[in-house]
């Protein structure tokens, strides 16, 4: 049951980015994972980092507290404001990090499927500003020729739908 | 800096002894750090004009018609039920972001794709995505644990409501 869906990242606007992930679990089970400090713990965050403060105070108006810990240590601390809760379809959450200007909002959307669930979290940079500090933080992270996701980037679907009526 | 190398002699030797203690200083210690944030920099202007282009559908359907090889004006707007100015100006924002080029051909002057922005915008995203989908496959395992326990028992509402011994 490993892996049960590639990850898509789209860019639809140059202010959004969209994730779509595939679980093969409940919708409500998903949604707990996202939102519970006790199953956070168990996923969040990159590769090889540990969630090591995860404060959630889940209700609207409430918030989060994260702190991510690199395998070298280096601290990286994020908090958010739930402004929309509709348990276990959807949530709306701004997040900002401790180090990057600026705030992000991201809606988390939860469809179930014969028994799996899509994911589909798009995150909007309220500014120029964070937007342009995300990427450039990409960027610092070197380079690497990879031309196998053109085709993704450049969905065929696109062409039919500017094409010809 | 003021130290001069032995092995030179003379005053043009004293200089450029100096000169490449100098050019070391600088390149470890500022031009090295310079040129780099300013590629960094210039990476994520570049990536913000190609994303900026990339947001409009159109433009996204000409550059998937000119991957598929390069082609004029004419035969770029077949496709399309928008005017020939409009197209150009579309054309114009994927020049602007280096995103394509035009051919040598004087009277059919053929659009062509640039691979390079758009190698780079991808990897990007495929970065962006690399540092996600390390998070979702831990998920995945957390999720079908949680899925092979009984409902009632996983603790994902209340742990301390969780019934022992309750038949699968």
């Amino acid at each position: 049951m490993k892996n049960t869906g590639t990850l898509t990242v789209a860019m639809p606007t140059p202010k959004q980015i969209v994730l779509t992930r595939v679980f093969n679990a409940p919708r409500m089970l998903v949604f707990d994972a996202f939102t519970k400090p006790e199953l956070l713990r168990r996923w969040f965050g990159p590769r090889g980092w540990s969630l090591v403060v995860c404060k959630v105070d889940f209700r609207v108006g409430g918030g989060f507290r994260f702190v991510l810990r690199s395998p070298e240590g280096n601290q990286m601390g994020m908090r958010g404001t739930y402004c929309e809760i509709d348990a276990p379809y959807r949530t709306v959450h701004r997040e900002s990090f401790d180090d990057l200007p600026g705030e992000s909002e991201v809606t988390t959307d939860l469809t179930e499927r014969d028994r799996t669930t899509v994911l589909t979290a798009t995150i909007t940079y309220t500014s120029q500003e964070i937007r342009d500090a995300v990427i450039r933080s990409g960027m610092e992270h070197g380079a690497a020729e990879s031309y196998d996701r053109l085709a993704e980037l450049l969905a065929p679907a696109e062409l039919e739908r500017v094409g010809k009526p | 800096m003021r130290r001069s190398n032995q092995a030179e002699s003379g005053i043009s030797g004293h200089y450029r002894s100096c000169f490449a203690v100098l050019r070391r200083i600088l390149v470890d210690k500022y031009i090295s750090k310079r040129i780099y944030n300013q590629t960094v920099i210039n990476s994520a202007d570049r990536l913000n004009r190609t994303f900026a282009a990339l947001a409009d559908p159109t433009r996204r359907a000409i550059l998937a018609r000119l991957a598929s090889g390069e082609a004029t004006v004419t035969e770029l707007m077949q496709p399309f039920t928008i005017s020939q100015p409009a197209i150009s100006k579309h054309l114009r924002v994927l020049e602007q972001a280096s995103l394509i080029s035009r051919g040598r051909d004087a009277q059919r002057r053929p659009r062509s794709l640039e691979a390079g922005p758009l190698a780079e915008a991808n990897e990007w995203l495929e970065r962006y995505r690399q540092i996600w989908e390390g998070s979702f496959e831990r998920l995945d395992d957390l999720l079908n644990e949680l899925s092979t326990r009984d409902p009632e028992q996983h603790p994902r509402i209340r742990p301390t409501t969780r019934r022992k011994g309750a038949s699968r």
